[in-house]
């Protein structure tokens, strides 16, 4: 019991570093997102800040489910081992 | 009934395509990088289903062919409106129509990439979205919803400055792109840019605009399950935002006028109700105009007679009373907050891109409905009563039902006010003769407080 909680602890810990580290890629590495209306700079920020709380949320509720043995949304399908934020292609 | 204009274009701001109206048919052109796309959204199923359901326009395709411009006509709505003419409930209405569509478009792999207001229009009581070239492929793994600010600033900011600052909706006339965050921030009290929604849309991006300023913003990548977990969230978000920031009812003057009417007897309302029921049952007319409707007492007496209803009033409460009870009992009336004698302008560019009230209206009913509103016209408008005999033929086809108010009634008297040399003159004689010149006198009832009830039918 004691080594499955240090390992979910672990992965937690390597999620949290995984975010940090693409949102320090981002503000590093700028790219227009481009749009038929203005986007306007500071919901897309804002937007920006949402998704990727609610990304990471999402992403621990899952991972969370899985390692309890609950049921998991059936929308969603297994999670990768890169983590829930992708790079820029 | 004459066309809604000729040739204008109504849209062409969008770059996938234009619209324009040509006679009384509505036209749309897509452009050829444009058209394969929006073929296959107006034949999905989902797409089939809301026109099905009245809640889309219905399209027909005139012209497809492999690399040419796609040629598509829409079903006409009967009156165009624009959003500062509109009561509360139906800007909520309208959110609510736009964020229906853009989940439904999001279980389609799509995207609503312009979510204006400018979108929706009324059939009666029911919003319909209209602008079939908002939706296009989504990015599965874009978490992002880039016409979130546009929502945001031109639905719930018009919104939140209504109801926490006062500001009438009919301000956003004034402002095509809504309002920006700036804007409102100085306007709201300390306490209240602490208050949801204000803190999420107008406080914290105002905050983030003024510090970071136009800078280029990223792209983010998730995961496409996640991904769509967050645009799904988000519009859970802007649709308790919607709600939250929908006014509470109050009553105005206006708007408990029919309870509080006492230069009326029970027995003369009644008498002005039964004449006229008993015109519209006759008349049958199919498109009626109730000018200073109020809360749509006679409007619903025309309606229940298989008309189609445009209200017109000056009173925000009272419009609202009549949008809430036709909508809530689908009935075909559409209220709108308008002032005969200040119509809605025509605006944007080249004065071309939204009509003007009396451009949509000029001969577009068979019937127009003028009670009580005339001396309100004449004493404190100051519109000569030619000219509005004029104007009413204008915008009829065939009936006037009117009702005359003598200078004798008390209303009259408190709307004179010391002017009796410039108006007192106006009897039932000079009113009859000021219509005479374009309408025949087809039938008159005297009700007991004096007011007199007149069907007029337009001559040839």
């Amino acid at each position: 019991m004691r080594i499955i909680k240090a390992r979910g602890l672990l992965k937690l810990i390597y999620l949290f570093a995984g975010i940090v580290q693409i949102a320090a890629i981002f503000s590093a590495f700028e790219k227009p997102a481009y749009a038929y209306v203005d986007p306007g700079s500071g919901y897309l920020l804002l937007q920006i800040a949402g998704s990727m709380l609610a990304g990471a949320a999402f992403f621990v509720r899952h991972r969370l489910k899985r390692m309890l043995g609950l049921a998991v949304d059936s929308d969603s399908s297994p999670p990768p081992q890169s983590g829930p934020i992708r790079d820029e292609k | 009934m004459k066309p809604l204009t000729s040739h204008s274009t109504a849209t062409f701001r969008d770059p996938a395509g234009s619209l324009r109206i040509s006679q009384d048919r509505v036209l749309r052109t897509v452009r050829r990088e444009f058209a394969e796309d929006c073929l296959r959204f107006l034949r999905s199923e989902i797409a089939q289903q809301w026109i099905a359901e009245g809640r889309l326009v219905e399209t027909r395709v005139l012209h497809e062919a492999a690399g040419e411009e796609l040629e598509l006509e829409h079903e006409p709505v009967f009156f165009p409106t624009y959003p500062w003419e509109w009561t509360p409930g139906q800007w909520i209405s309208a959110g609510e129509l736009t964020l229906d569509f853009a989940e439904q478009q999001l279980a389609q792999g799509r995207v609503l990439r312009d979510a204006s207001p400018l979108n929706v229009l009324f059939r009666g009581s029911s919003p319909v979205f209209v602008d079939v070239l908002s939706t296009e492929p989504r990015d599965l793994e874009d978490p992002l919803w880039l016409a979130y600010g546009q929502f945001v600033r031109t639905v719930l900011l018009p919104l939140a400055a209504y109801k926490y600052l006062g500001w009438p909706l009919a301000l956003s006339l004034m402002h095509r792109d809504g309002y920006q965050p700036s804007e409102l921030y100085p306007h709201l009290s300390a306490r209240s840019r602490f208050r949801s929604p204000l803190f999420s849309q107008v406080t914290l991006p105002h905050l983030l605009e003024r510090r970071r300023g136009s800078r280029a913003s990223p792209r983010v990548r998730l995961r496409s399950d996640i991904a769509l977990a967050v645009q799904r969230q988000k519009l859970r978000q802007l649709r308790k935002h919607l709600h939250v920031l929908a006014p509470k009812f109050e009553e105005s003057n206006w708007s408990r006028y029919e309870q509080e009417a006492d230069h009326y007897t029970i027995e003369d309302r009644g008498h002005k109700r039964d004449f006229v029921e008993h015109i519209l049952e006759t008349a049958r007319p199919q498109h009626v105009l109730d000018i200073g409707a109020n809360t749509g007492e006679y409007s619903r007496l025309a309606a229940q007679t298989g008309a189609q209803v445009v209200s017109w009033d000056t009173d925000v409460a009272a419009s609202e009373s009549n949008w809430r009870f036709a909508a809530a009992n689908r009935m075909p009336i559409l209220p709108l907050i308008a002032d005969l004698a200040r119509p809605t302008p025509a605006l944007g560019w080249r004065n071309a891109e939204s009509r003007s009230l009396l451009d949509r209206a000029r001969g577009r009913f068979d019937c127009v409905l003028m009670l009580g509103v005339i001396h309100h016209l004449l004493l404190t408008d100051q519109i000569p009563i030619e000219e509005i005999a004029r104007l009413t033929a204008e915008l009829t086809t065939r009936w006037a039902l009117l009702e005359w108010i003598p200078p004798s009634d008390v209303r009259f008297q408190e709307l004179c006010c010391r002017r009796e040399h410039l108006y007192g003159g106006i009897d039932e004689h000079a009113f009859v003769h000021s219509f005479s010149q374009e309408f025949a006198l087809i039938s008159r009832r005297l009700l007991g407080n004096g007011r007199i009830l007149f069907l007029l039918r337009r001559n040839n």
